[in-house]
């Protein structure tokens, strides 16, 4: 009788533990924040657990590619999603009827250049656009300085370069090179495609990883990523052009319809906090978007060509459509 | 229907009474029992769980213990206080003091010292220059002055979960000077990697269940993330996950420890439970089955035998008997039937011979009134004969026997008195006639007793006895017979009569109920006496006495009168019946007495 009767008294004292342990830490809707990001998991988990420690917050996190989230977000599926968080700026102000406009509490504090107009987007960091070279087999002086002798005929298939189509970098450097340049992307492309002799990365990520091993001598990729490379010991060498480059910033905005939009605009306050963009510039290789936070002395100041994002996204359509054809041509 | 089908068999009904029994007992039993087995064996691991739960715990606690001792020490150390506040000191004997005052943690921490945000000195074995702003809240909160344990999530590193760290500051000129203890996660991961088995996992989170150190099977985080869900959910922890998950706050702290085992019983096992008693109930039905096959076989057979017996017995074989090896009630159920049959048997028999009996008397005494109708015919024409040839003594007897014979062979058992005599006439003619006019009759009846009913032929026998016994050798023989009515009050007068008239007699008992059936059927207590007289040799007092007595080996000389005597007392009672008694002047007085009665002759 005790055998039978004593299993029934256990179960129902640890559900009695149960309950009261879920019901004291069981999360009120207040307390809650829904994150969509494109991040790495090395970049929004400590700056999430940050915003959780600092306000009491808890965050649910849902990582995935920034088209993904922008996806998920638009067919109504990420009805649950409060923040967007990553993603080039440009990608915000392609979407814009997705997001919710708000203007951080410190908005003085920011450089003025990477603000969105209407306050649709808050940025996060600036990731310039460089050049690398593998320094093993390039000199320092031979080394391309600025973006018009990319084109020499030594570079001319040495150039690792990832596919337009996967990577959203390698768009915004086709972007910049027409606006530097001035030529439309139709007539861009074919010339870029015929430097780079047919040789396509498959993604971004195989930049660096190409030139270190020397099958590219030079490479175009961001600053962050570079530094991160250099910093877990890759041999390769960074050149800031010398016409300019831009510094696309990624950015961060409350969607339409946030289950908890008040806590979506603390989130966005937090992410341009002194002590994030500190903590950004010194972790995560990222430039600041805060006046005061000083650079430290690993990065060079970066002389910043003016660039019309909205243009960007308008010939978008085009330039995709003729990066397939001479893709498409060339096979 | 299947009830009917059911019912319509001895062996069915046996079959789904075992069944029922069988799945009354056996399937609540067995679950029962999986489930009470299930349930004890998870409490049981739900102890040991816990218990090594508490263990890690209680690991970790005694190091975040002994880590907060150390930094209270520290904090209050004049040497360090100085060497931070100054900026610089006696490397050595910082260094001395530091270790002197962490021995107790320096197998498992890293104690670092803080001035600004400058590490000066430390423990570790790397380099001394720790990234500046590294984990900036933690820095935030200690300069607010609170004794803080957090954790952080170090970028540099690919693994989930980062350095536990307790911070105090300690002064604040210029800027202000912290004491770091750094908890590695390898360290704790050695620490308390004997208290955790292989198939179990341990978290160690924040309070927002952002891992600090995964270990074992919660290595996936995906325990930790639906934990996470359930709570922002506020739902139970640990609903829709599969292994058993132990949620804990450490004391103290606002960490949290998860402790998870896998399910006690796998699914699979509790369905192998429900297929062995499957398999059980299967096994039972089929002996259930086979019991029931032998059960009523062992029950029926008998019962068909009866049955079949039964059916012999009806279709007239009563010589059947049932043959049963037993020494159940079944055997004296077929000892009881055949003792039935036999005696049924014998019933019938001695039924059929009494009936056959019956027939052959009917048939006997149809061929035995044949015959005297023929005799009156016969005797008949014998009479007319006679008187064509003027033989008149032939046609008296002719004439008198056919009235005798007619008489005699009329069936019914009571006539009037007035034929009686005319009996006792015709019979004396004809012994007249025999005996050579040797006595005389002489009738004193009056008239209003000639329709008084009596039962037929009671005179004559007593008028031959008379004959007979009397007038053998008589010349002037007398018989005499007279009717008179007796005016009796009950039985007493009439007693006192029969023993004044008989004082032979001894009429010693009265008050019989003959005397009421008199009584009853005249409407009075009259009573008809008939006397026969004669004057022949007398009655021997050994025939009275043995008339009185019923002697009937005595009485075998005159049956005629014994038969009389017993006729009337069939009909009558005791009371009633004849008497003889020796007349003083010679001969004998037969006295007869019966109820007077008119009527109906037939009765």
């Amino acid at each position: 009788m005790a055998v039978l009767l004593l299993p029934g008294c256990g179960k129902s004292q640890r559900e009695e533990e149960i309950r009261a342990v879920s019901q004291k830490y069981s999360v009120p809707e207040e307390k809650q924040l829904t994150v969509y990001t494109s991040h790495k998991e090395e970049v929004y988990l400590p700056v999430i657990s940050e915003f959780e420690n600092a306000t009491g917050i808890w965050v649910n996190i849902v990582a995935g590619g920034t088209s993904e989230m922008f996806d998920r977000i638009e067919s109504g599926e990420g009805s649950d999603c409060d923040i967007m968080f990553g993603g080039g700026a440009e990608y915000y102000e392609a979407k814009k009827d997705l997001f919710y406009p708000y203007r951080v509490t410190e908005s003085e504090q920011l450089f003025g250049e990477y603000l969105s107009p209407e306050d649709l987007w808050t940025p996060f960091t600036e990731l310039p656009i460089v050049f690398i070279y593998n320094p093993k087999l390039v000199a320092k002086r031979d080394a391309p300085r600025n973006w018009k002798e990319l084109f020499d005929e030594r570079w001319k298939g040495q150039i690792a370069f990832a596919d337009m189509e996967v990577s959203g970098t390698s768009y915004t450097i086709v972007s910049l090179m027409t606006q530097l340049f001035n030529e439309a992307p139709e007539e861009l492309i074919p010339e870029l495609y015929e430097q780079l002799d047919g040789n396509v990365l498959d993604s971004s990520g195989l930049v660096i990883p190409n030139v270190e091993s020397g099958r590219c001598m030079v490479g175009i990729t961001l600053e962050e990523t570079a530094k991160k490379y250099m910093a877990k010991g890759y041999d390769i060498a960074m050149i800031y052009p010398e016409e300019g480059t831009i510094a696309l910033p990624d950015a961060c905005a409350i969607v339409k319809n946030a289950p908890h939009s008040f806590n979506a605009g603390k989130f966005l306050d937090f992410i341009v906090a002194y002590d994030t963009q500190r903590y950004a510039m010194e972790h995560f290789h990222r430039r600041s978007v805060r006046t005061d936070v000083e650079l430290s002395q690993d990065y060079e100041e970066v002389k910043l060509l003016d660039f019309d994002i909205k243009k960007s996204a308008s010939e978008e359509a085009a330039a995709m459509e003729a990066w397939r054809a001479v893709r498409a041509s060339d096979k | 229907m299947g009830l009917g089908f059911i019912k319509q068999s001895f062996k069915r009904q046996i079959f789904a009474a075992f069944l029922s029994v069988l799945i009354l007992l056996v399937i609540p039993g067995g679950i029962l029992t999986i489930h009470t087995f299930q349930t004890r064996v998870r409490l049981d691991y739900e102890t040991r769980d816990l218990e090594q739960e508490k263990y890690v715990s209680g690991r970790i606690s005694e190091m975040l213990e002994l880590s907060k001792n150390a930094l209270e020490k520290l904090s209050r150390s004049q040497v360090i206080r100085e060497a931070l506040k100054t900026g610089s000191g006696n490397t050595i004997d910082v260094y001395s003091e530091l270790y002197r005052e962490t021995e107790d943690i320096r197998n498992f921490a890293v104690i670092e010292l803080y001035r600004g945000r400058k590490c000066r000195y430390s423990t570790g074995t790397g380099n001394g220059s720790l990234m500046t702003s590294d984990y900036y809240w933690i820095l935030k909160e200690a300069e607010a002055g609170k004794d803080v344990v957090v954790y952080a999530l170090n970028s540099s590193t690919e693994d989930a979960g980062s350095a536990l760290l307790m911070v105090k500051k300690i002064l604040d000129v210029p800027e202000p000077c912290f004491i770091v203890i750094r908890l590695s996660q390898e360290q704790v991961r050695e620490q308390i990697k004997e208290g955790i088995s292989s198939r179990d996992g341990f978290i160690l989170a924040n309070r927002f269940l952002r891992p600090f150190c995964l270990i074992g099977t919660a290595e996936d985080g995906l325990v930790l993330s639906k934990v996470r869900e359930n709570l922002l959910s506020s739902e139970a922890y640990n609903s829709d996950i599969r292994d058993n998950v132990y949620l804990s706050e450490l004391p103290g702290t606002e960490l949290l420890c998860l402790y998870i085992t896998p399910p006690v019983l796998e699914e699979s096992a509790v369905k192998a439970g429900y297929r062995v008693l499957l398999l059980l109930v299967l096994f039972g039905m089929i002996v259930c089955f086979i019991a029931a096959s032998k059960f009523s076989e062992f029950f029926s057979r008998p019962i068909n035998e009866l049955y079949r017996a039964m059916k012999r017995f009806r279709k007239g074989d009563f010589d059947t008997k049932i043959e049963l090896d037993r020494e159940d009630e079944f055997q004296q159920l077929a000892v009881g039937f055949n003792k039935m049959t036999t005696q049924l048997k014998e019933t019938m028999e001695e039924q059929v011979r009494s009936e056959r009996k019956v027939t052959e008397t009917r048939i006997a005494m149809m061929q035995a009134q044949l015959n005297p109708h023929f005799l009156y015919n016969t005797l008949d024409t014998i009479k007319w004969a006679a008187k064509a040839n003027q033989v008149s003594e032939v046609a008296t007897l002719a004439s008198s026997l056919a009235g005798i014979l007619r008489y005699s062979i009329s069936g019914k058992q009571f006539s009037p008195l007035e034929k009686e005599l005319e009996m006792i006439r015709r019979y004396c003619d004809i012994q007249r006639i025999r005996f050579d006019d040797c006595f005389t009759l002489k009738l004193e009846v009056g008239d209003e007793l000639l329709n008084a009913i009596v039962p037929k032929l009671i005179l004559q026998p007593l008028v031959e006895n008379s004959i007979i016994h009397g007038m053998e050798g008589q010349k002037d023989g007398r018989i005499q017979v007279r009717a008179e009515v007796e005016e009796t009050d009950g039985n007493r007068a009439f007693a006192e009569d029969m023993a004044g008239g008989n004082p032979d007699a001894d009429y010693g008992h009265t008050g019989l109920p003959g005397s009421e059936l008199t009584g009853e059927k005249t409407g009075n207590s009259r009573n008809l006496r008939i006397d026969i007289e004669d004057n022949g040799r007398g009655i021997s007092d050994e025939y009275i006495k043995a008339l009185e007595t019923d002697d009937e080996e005595t009485l075998k000389g005159h049956l005629g009168l014994n038969n009389v005597n017993t006729i009337m007392r069939m009909y009558y009672g005791k009371e009633y019946g004849v008497k003889a008694s020796r007349r003083e002047e010679g001969g004998t007085l037969i006295t007869v007495r019966v109820p007077l009665e008119f009527g109906d002759e037939d009765k």
